[in-house]
């Protein structure tokens, strides 16, 4: 269910201190070597769960990514719009490769045992329980739609048939949302009885992460901000 | 006996909408086993949401009379004291699972009641291997097959161990292996003293096991018997089962419209298709059958190009539809998926299917009036699709799909929450629809309305055809109420 001690894995609490201090970093750092560089680990990041999940994650990150870029230089230079750009990957990245391998179970326990307020920490993870369902759900209404003959390949001309994808997707995904909290409440979500599951005690692997994360965390904000 | 679940004088609006339950008295007895029926809309899964409190507190609404569990009053006792007591099993097990694993999912529920770790691990692997679930517990819901899915929302709510649980629709979408699994886990955990109310339109061999029959109508119980042996020619005789006309007599099967020729398939590097043939022809009725994750929702979705196969090809017409836009091949080979709420994106059911009628190739098919006609939509036309009872939504979603004038009709499980009524009017139209030279390929769990409507089986094994040919000769469990629940014949 969560790895031990003695598991070769990070524990999810030293997954999410990695994360927030990733976050942290790229929302302080200007310098645009030093935002490319943290893109360059964040790719690693993601090529280590192989080409499809790279594949699969870049899919989604590309092009949202390019757009900012894109917009970014049309309204101001060329070096700002790629700094948004490199700092919007690494934010999108960082985070799917985090929560790619901490379950939304996981960060729940965490932000608990940090003592995170329930509201928030409800949000955040039953955030991240709904994605893959709206994920699912828009999968099947974009094969709802093209099987009665309505075209949704990405193309200029299709633009006003995306009506099909995102009003369907907009009703499911309230319906989703509902039956989530019907879910979660049918199995005593506001019990104020509930207990958690214990934390993995993090190893010497995690306090050693944990110590470089905050040294290269360090050197960084250094160099941007004490240099 | 003392009653577990008592209902006085219930009635129930849901928020913005009209009364869903007028005035219901009803009492549970601890330790009996109550199945209800009634047609969509009749206020059974409204029902179902009362006991541990969803209703009111959660869904909202206008509650009036009283619902009392083991003593306590819902209006008083919100959710979460309520749970332990009353689980339930929701229609869509899809929406019951919401985490990252099957373990995660049945210890959700056991670490809300304040258990300790080392109970939860013991009460997961105790209802696990109750319900042979055991080894999916790492995976992922999403992984499963449907039938799959059922067992562990099942199993999330019997971990918790309470003394009443309801189950919606538990037999629905189970093929004939999982169905009696499914019926013989109620019987077991009836006749271990939990009190059981099962909400269903289907009939089978689990009807001998219930003590007492429910049937609502409009919101209250309409009539009420004793189950076993005579449940099901009781349900027949107050027309809560469906009673199809005989097919008519076969005609010469007419051109190949769409052949498969040994199609092979893979998702995410797990084969799901293997080497799988054959050919549908106009005016045929073709019924696709295989048990949960048998392979055939991934199939359809390779008739019209959604999905890319590993090896062999689709063929209309004796062209191959490699390349060819799903949109345009729709033109030809219409489907109707499960889910009618996928289509919807318009104001009003005229506008559902003016969508078809505009993308259509030019020259021919039928006109508005006709599918009204054809589809009993005339009165629906102005109203708003997301506002129509389950039975008819199915049938706006399957006229949008047949205003492209489609040569071939893919109706995937066509009977998914359809009441009797609305089972023997799709079995209509799809007789018509055939007699006009349609082909059409059912796919579908309900063996009693694929014999309704086909006299060609292509069953479906582990991804291969395994059997192609009459429903006689197809190796299914046919027979009165074969399978515990599901596809009686």
């Amino acid at each position: 269910m969560t790895p031990s001690a003695s598991s070769p894995r990070l524990t999810p609490a030293t997954r999410l201190v990695l994360l927030s201090v990733g976050v942290g970093l790229v929302l302080a750092v200007q310098t645009l070597s030093v935002l490319a560089a943290g893109s360059i680990v964040v790719l690693a990041l993601l090529a280590a769960s192989g080409p499809a999940g790279l594949l699969r994650r870049l899919r989604l990150i590309a092009p949202m990514t390019g757009l900012v870029l894109a917009v970014g230089w049309g309204f101001f230079d060329v070096e700002t719009a790629a700094r948004l750009a490199l700092r919007l990957f690494c934010l999108l990245g960082a985070s799917a490769a985090c929560f790619a391998a901490v379950s939304p179970e996981e960060t729940g326990t965490v932000l608990a045992a940090l003592r995170v307020p329930r509201g928030p920490a409800f949000v955040l993870t039953a955030g991240l329980r709904y994605v893959p369902l709206v994920r699912s759900r828009l999968q099947a209404i974009r094969d709802a739609q093209q099987a009665r003959g309505i075209d949704l390949r990405p193309r200029v001309r299709n633009v006003g048939n995306w009506m099909a994808l995102l009003l369907p997707l907009l009703v499911q995904s309230l319906l989703l949302a509902d039956d989530l909290a019907l879910a979660m409440e049918s199995r005593g979500f506001a019990s104020r009885r509930r207990r958690l599951r214990p934390l993995p005690r993090p190893g010497a692997r995690d306090w050693a992460v944990r110590v470089a994360a905050l040294a290269v965390a360090s050197i960084v904000l250094y160099g941007e901000f004490g240099g | 006996m003392a009653a577990d679940l008592e209902l006085e004088q219930v009635s129930y609006a849901y928020p913005g909408g009209g009364r869903a339950l007028a005035e219901l008295d009803l009492d549970i007895e601890a330790g009996s086993y109550a199945v209800v029926f009634g047609p969509n809309g009749s206020g059974k899964s409204t029902f179902a949401y009362l006991p541990n409190g969803l209703i009111p507190h959660v869904v909202g609404g206008v509650l009036g009379g009283r619902v009392t569990v083991r003593g306590r009053d819902t209006r008083t006792h919100r959710p979460d004291s309520l749970f332990h007591l009353a689980g339930l099993v929701f229609q869509d097990p899809e929406a019951q699972l919401f985490s990252s694993t099957v373990r995660d999912e049945l210890a959700f529920g056991l670490e809300n009641m304040g258990l300790a770790p080392g109970v939860v691990a013991d009460r997961i692997r105790a209802t696990a291997d109750r319900l042979g679930i055991g080894h999916l517990l790492d995976r992922s819901p999403d992984t499963l097959s449907g039938g799959e899915q059922r067992l562990a929302a099942i199993a999330s709510v019997l971990a918790m161990d309470p003394p009443i649980v309801l189950l919606d629709e538990p037999f629905a979408g189970l093929d004939w292996g999982f169905a009696p699994r499914v019926a013989s886990i109620l019987r077991e955990l009836n006749r271990a003293g939990k009190t059981l109310v099962v909400v269903e339109h289907r009939a089978g061999d689990y009807l001998r096991d219930a003590t007492r029959l429910l049937v609502f109508g409009r919101g209250r119980v309409d009539l009420e018997a004793p189950g076993g042996r005579d449940a099901e020619r009781m349900l027949k005789a107050c027309r809560m089962l469906p009673e199809y006309a005989p097919l008519p007599a076969p005609d010469a099967a007419g051109d190949e419209v769409l052949a498969v020729q040994a199609l092979s398939a893979s998702i995410e590097g797990r084969p799901v298709l293997d080497r799988v043939s054959f050919a549908l022809h106009a005016g045929e009725v073709t019924a696709l059958v295989g048990e949960n994750g048998a392979g055939k929702s991934t199939l359809v979705r390779h008739l019209i190009g959604l999905a890319a196969p590993s090896g062999g090809s689709v063929r209309l017409r004796g062209r191959g539809i490699t390349g060819r836009p799903p949109a345009e091949l729709a033109r030809q080979v219409g489907i109707c998926f499960q889910n009618p709420n996928d289509q919807f994106f318009t104001a009003s059911v005229r506008a559902e299917i003016e969508v078809g009628l505009h993308r259509r190739h030019p020259g021919g098919g039928r006109g508005l009036e006709e599918i009204c006609r054809l589809f009993d939509l005339g009165a629906l036309l102005d109203r708003p699709p997301h506002g129509l009872s389950a039975g008819e939504k199915k049938r706006v979603a399957i006229a949008a799909v047949l205003a492209l004038n489609p040569a071939v009709l893919v109706l995937d499980e066509p009977t998914a929450g359809q009441d009797a009524a609305g089972k023997e009017r799709l079995a209509a139209v799809i007789g018509r629809l055939s007699a006009a030279g349609t082909a059409v390929l059912l796919v579908t769990h309900d063996l009693e309305f694929a014999a309704a409507c086909s006299r060609r089986w292509v069953r479906l094994h582990r991804g291969r055809v395994m059997a192609d040919g009459p429903p006689q000769a197809i190796g299914l469990p046919l027979g009165p109420s074969a399978a515990g629940g599901e596809g009686a014949l």
